[in-house]
């Protein structure tokens, strides 16, 4: 990309107009340089933090243009797709008619339609571990609920069109809901605590209502 | 009353918002993991010099109101930040000076008409998992410090002894901060500073702002005045940082704070300067601000300068 688009604070760079392909290529750079103290990718965007105490200005930004100009070569190491145990149950997934409206399908297809779509990790934000799907189909917007919920489930899945949420625990909520997953996408403990990574291709695969309480009660123990 | 020599502090009253705060979790923001720490990491620093602990070391953070604490040990202590005085028993004894306390002592630190937080620091470690290099609370992901959340009445906090180095006994008068009711902020131009109009962009320099009542470790609602937009795109969600102020379309700044969200979708007007982030935390609901524009080469210089004046007295300090 030429024409660079950077903008500069005092301690942090943001590089604007990326697509994913793009960010998720010069995030890999961008480590493999070691200066940053923070890197960050937004839907189209990646900022990059540093210490100006080590680091002028002029100097930041002519590190963070060679990862514009691509003068370092790196193929991208993407993180292993993932496969979400996901359940469809009307129980779990509350606005599933809210959204066959908007997309125009029946509320039974809503599983299979969302299975069918291409989904890949754009970037984390709003609570720790939450993470912003892109899906690759051009989708209508779906607007966010009127009135948001005070608690939202953890493990829910929420959708605004081309954008799916996926909550990694209980928290407030506008997104509508269509289904809830069998899977931990935050745990302190572990390295890395947040289960999905920007660049990171993501499926759902439905799970039956008793599959998912076996799978929250083998959590559990 | 178990009066034995229990490795503990015990919280009697925790006030407002008391919590276990240390150093800010680092390079986790791609994971959505706010900075959270201290919001004011010179009074910290300054508060576990004197009990010689490394500047990001865990203490104990208060929020306006009196908190008070039964030391269930010996041990040494120390209170910087908004406190102007704390009580030993019935004593009152100054901050920013290494107290000794023995098991069974109380310790009071009550409520100041400026600023905001306060700090105790212990000579023994507050004995909470070190998490992804801090031990921090995060509220928001309910980590870190105790189960993640506000100290309770009634907590009881595990210590352990720790290797203590080189103790000043006092801070230097000349280097205690003195919070007042009125701040001084400089900033950069935000990433969509240009969607303001231009007599909002002079706005954001020539305004008295005052702090809303509207505030917490997230941030501040500025009151004072209503900026206007010029351009009204849906801006796609991207990295905030501590000390960002966005604009929502409503028109009312919001300055983030250390537990900020990591990304937003709001215009990013300006970004409070790296050297001036400590005093975000310090500010009251009604306090004064006046926001003062510099480019980042004259922001940088300014941080340099501050790390150096710092570093003489905290060595190890570290502002975010």
């Amino acid at each position: 990309m030429s024409g660079a688009d950077i903008y500069h604070a005092d301690d942090w760079i943001l590089l604007r107009g990326l697509d994913s392909d793009e960010i998720a290529r010069r995030a890999v750079t961008a480590k493999l340089q070691n200066v940053w103290q923070e890197i960050v990718p937004g839907i189209d965007s990646l900022a990059l933090k540093y210490d100006p105490y080590a680091l002028n200005a002029k100097d930041a930004g002519e590190i963070a243009l060679r990862i514009i100009d691509g003068t370092t070569h790196i193929e991208t190491i993407a993180p292993p797709p993932i496969a979400l145990p996901i359940c469809y149950d009307t129980a779990f997934g509350p606005d599933q008619t809210v959204v066959a409206r908007h997309l125009d399908i029946a509320v039974s297809d809503v599983p299979q339609w969302h299975m069918a779509q291409e989904y890949h990790v754009a970037m984390l934000g709003f609570l720790p571990g939450f993470a912003y799907l892109r899906c690759a189909a051009n989708i209508p917007d779906i607007p966010r609920l009127n009135i948001p919920r005070a608690q939202v489930a953890a493990g829910s899945v929420g959708l605004l069109g081309r954008q799916c949420g996926l909550y990694p625990m209980q928290g407030p909520g506008g997104w509508p809901i269509i289904g809830r997953m069998a899977a931990r996408l935050f745990d302190i403990a572990a390295q890395p605590p947040a289960a999905l990574s920007p660049g990171q291709r993501v499926m759902f695969r439905a799970i039956s209502r008793i599959e998912f309480e076996a799978a929250e009660f083998g959590a559990r123990t | 009353m178990g009066r034995g020599r229990n490795m503990t502090l015990t919280v009697i009253s925790a006030g407002l918002q008391t919590s276990i705060q240390g150093a800010p979790y680092r390079g986790m923001r791609a994971s959505a993991i706010p900075a959270s720490g201290a919001v004011d990491p010179l009074s910290l620093a300054l508060a576990n010099r004197l009990v010689g602990k490394a500047s990001g070391a865990l203490a104990i953070e208060m929020t306006m109101t009196d908190a008070k604490f039964r030391a269930d040990t010996d041990m040494w202590i120390a209170v910087t930040g908004a406190a102007r005085q704390l009580r030993i028993n019935d004593t009152s004894v100054p901050t920013h000076t290494r107290h000794k306390v023995h098991s069974g002592d109380s310790i009071a630190v009550p409520a100041s008409n400026a600023g905001v937080r306060s700090y105790l620091s212990l000579s023994h470690d507050i004995d909470v998992p070190q998490i992804l290099g801090s031990g921090s609370t995060c509220f928001s992901g309910r980590f870190g410090g105790l189960d993640g959340r506000a100290l309770k009445n009634g907590d009881i906090l595990p210590l352990k002894t720790a290797a203590i180095e080189e103790v000043q006994t006092i801070t230097p008068p000349e280097l205690r901060p003195i919070f007042s009711n009125a701040f001084l902020l400089r900033y950069t131009m935000g990433p969509e500073h240009g969607w303001l109009t231009h007599s909002s962009a002079d706005m954001l320099h020539t305004a008295r702002w005052s702090a809303s009542p509207r505030m917490d470790r997230m941030g501040i609602a500025l009151g004072g005045g209503m900026l206007e937009l010029a351009k009204n795109d849906n801006l796609t969600s991207g990295a905030v940082f501590p000390g960002t102020i966005q604009c929502p379309p409503g028109g009312q700044p919001f300055l983030l704070g250390v537990d900020g969200q990591t990304s937003g979708g709001y215009p990013r007007i300006a970004q409070i300067i790296r050297a001036d982030r400590h005093l975000i935390g310090q500010i009251r609901p009604g306090d004064n601000i006046t926001l003062v524009h510099k480019d980042a080469a004259q922001a940088q210089q300014i941080y340099r300068q501050k790390m150096d004046f710092w570093r003489q007295y905290v060595p190890d300090i570290r502002l975010d």
